[in-house]
């Protein structure tokens, strides 16, 4: 298998563990975004790694484990990580796309700095079929709501969940487009 | 996609089924989104219709004449929606100018004003129709309130306020929407001058005419739109270069900002080279292609991502542009261009273009 894209099955899964790992250029607050997903209390071994850009170095690749579930941090006032991330998307293996994958955005409350708009993002988000959380690092509750929904999203992916797989998650999901009557975006 | 299974089958919601559940549907056929998010038009206009038309015409000399007004000042933008029965003629003035002055005289005695008292007695308001802007029906484009102040032991007046309410190329860009009859639109007003005149004359005006004066602040896109557009306007040499001034994120002690300043020739040929010149609109994605031009430039030199960090300020040979909405116009020529992308923008804003 190549080693630069990413592949949800390569390695085997343990039992009672899962991995989440967390793309974002730096200024993205992946730290403090790992952070809020420690402080809950899951009765699994949660294992976080961070990167800020695919593929992922190439000596690691043995010590690794399995990655159950990927999300990408961006940030609306900097425009190198929504590029960065388009950019990353092609080393990742289409099968993490069926309910593997998310998007959450920061400071997409704070409309004076924003360098894009909102509706690339989602546009992004739909080209690939993941959901998008908003988070707002400056509210400590509003991170502990958003890593609940993230591990959520996480525990479906690595098996915990009897009779619940990924891609049902994903198939069920809605797309982003904001459309009024006549302006219909494609 | 799929609604609670006990629901009747309404053909509302039958309709629905067939749209994913994430359209708003909008009501009496009006152009409007009703999300959070305002989206950047895919284009813009560089001049509006009537500015082509003022180029041809040999009074373009006595027009500038009054606009020198605009020059060489730092203008703060606001955004107004439309005012309730303004009227434009002679007598009307007079009335407002008479009536704000009064006001801004009983807001002095109240107190409420900055400065000692002996400062704010003897206010006194003047509106005025600005010369140079008037559109093609021969309907003022520009009002000016201008706010005064007897100094204090001085004969003079000393001038505390300048506001100019505008709204060139108003008339072109809300073609399609029609306001019911006592509106008058002026989106932009720009006003330089002390805190508590400006603020005081603001409320008056909130009241008088029931419209809403809003603080207008440009983001980046915003700003980058303004820097790809105004750079490539003026070609002629010794102008003054083109300059984009970003914020170092808050982590990085001991810098605030950046600056990168590109001379106009270089930043003009690189427009010129992006942008297809035989329009006269500007492209989302040519705006895009020259900050992104810029930046990779940059780091290709300094190693330091600008496009990591917020654009603050900008500066063409046109205008300086802030992002807390400050504005400073270089160049008489260039007026009614600012405006006319200022009133696109206040309109966009209060939602009132598609």
């Amino acid at each position: 298998m190549n080693a630069k894209v990413l592949h949800p099955f390569s390695k085997v899964p343990q039992p009672q563990k899962a991995t989440i790992l967390v793309i974002g250029v730096e200024g993205t607050q992946k730290k403090q975004f790992a952070e809020s997903l420690l402080r809950i209390n899951v009765p699994y071994l949660l294992q976080i790694r961070t990167a800020s850009y695919l593929p992922l170095p190439e000596d690691k690749e043995n010590t690794r484990p399995n990655i159950d579930f990927v999300a990408f941090l961006l940030d609306m006032n900097n425009s190198r990580s929504l590029t960065s991330v388009h950019d990353s998307l092609k080393h990742l293996d289409a099968s993490y796309f069926l309910g593997r994958v998310c998007f959450i955005v920061s400071q997409a409350n704070h409309d004076t700095i924003h360098c894009t708009d909102l509706t690339d993002v989602t546009r992004l988000c739909d080209s690939v079929d993941s959901p998008m959380l908003s988070i707002n690092f400056e509210v400590e509750e509003d991170c502990t709501i958003v890593a609940r929904q993230v591990l959520q999203m996480l525990e479906i992916a690595a098996g915990m969940k009897p009779g619940v797989l990924p891609l049902l998650v994903q198939a069920t999901g809605q797309s982003y487009q904001y459309v009024s009557g006549e302006d219909v975006d494609t | 996609m799929a609604g609670p299974a006990s629901t009747p089958d309404l053909p509302i919601s039958g309709s629905r089924h067939q749209h994913s559940t994430g359209i708003y549907t909008s009501w009496n056929g009006r152009k409007r989104r009703y999300t959070p998010y305002t989206k950047t038009p895919k284009s813009r206009k560089l001049k509006g219709k009537h500015l082509e038309k003022r180029v041809s015409s040999e009074s373009q000399e006595a027009d500038d004449i009054p606009l020198k007004k605009f020059v060489n000042k730092t203008w703060y933008v606001y955004q107004v929606t439309p005012l309730y029965r303004f009227k434009q003629d002679k007598a009307s003035l007079k009335r407002y100018s008479r009536h704000l002055s009064s006001y801004l005289q009983s807001e002095a005695q109240k107190g409420i004003g900055v400065g000692g008292i002996e400062d704010d007695l003897g206010a006194r308001a003047l509106f005025q129709i600005l010369p140079g802007l008037v559109d093609e029906t021969g309907n003022a484009e520009g009002i000016e309130i201008t706010v005064s102040q007897k100094e204090n032991g001085r004969n003079g007046n000393k001038v505390t306020l300048t506001a100019i309410l505008s709204s060139v190329g108003c008339r072109e860009l809300t073609e399609m929407e029609g306001l019911p009859n006592d509106f008058e639109r002026f989106p932009v007003l720009l006003a330089k001058g002390l805190v508590a005149p400006m603020r005081q004359t603001i409320v008056w005006l909130e009241s008088q005419f029931d419209c809403r004066i809003r603080r207008m602040s440009f983001n980046p896109m915003l700003l980058s739109w303004m820097v790809a557009m105004w750079t490539g306007l003026y070609s002629e040499p010794m102008l003054k270069p083109v300059e984009l001034r970003y914020t170092v994120p808050a982590t990085l002690q001991g810098l605030s900002y950046i600056t990168m300043t590109i001379q106009q020739e270089d930043a003009c040929k690189l427009w010129k080279s992006i942008h297809n010149g035989d329009t006269e609109e500007v492209l989302n994605e040519e705006v895009a292609e020259f900050l992104q031009a810029l930046e990779t430039h940059f780091f290709h030199h300094f190693k330091i991502h600008l496009s990591a960090m917020t654009l603050n300020r900008i500066a063409t040979p046109l205008a300086f542009v802030g992002k807390e909405g400050r504005l400073k116009i270089l160049m008489t020529k260039g007026v009614r261009t600012v405006l006319y992308h200022l009133t696109e923008l206040s309109l966009e804003n209060t939602g009132l273009t598609a």
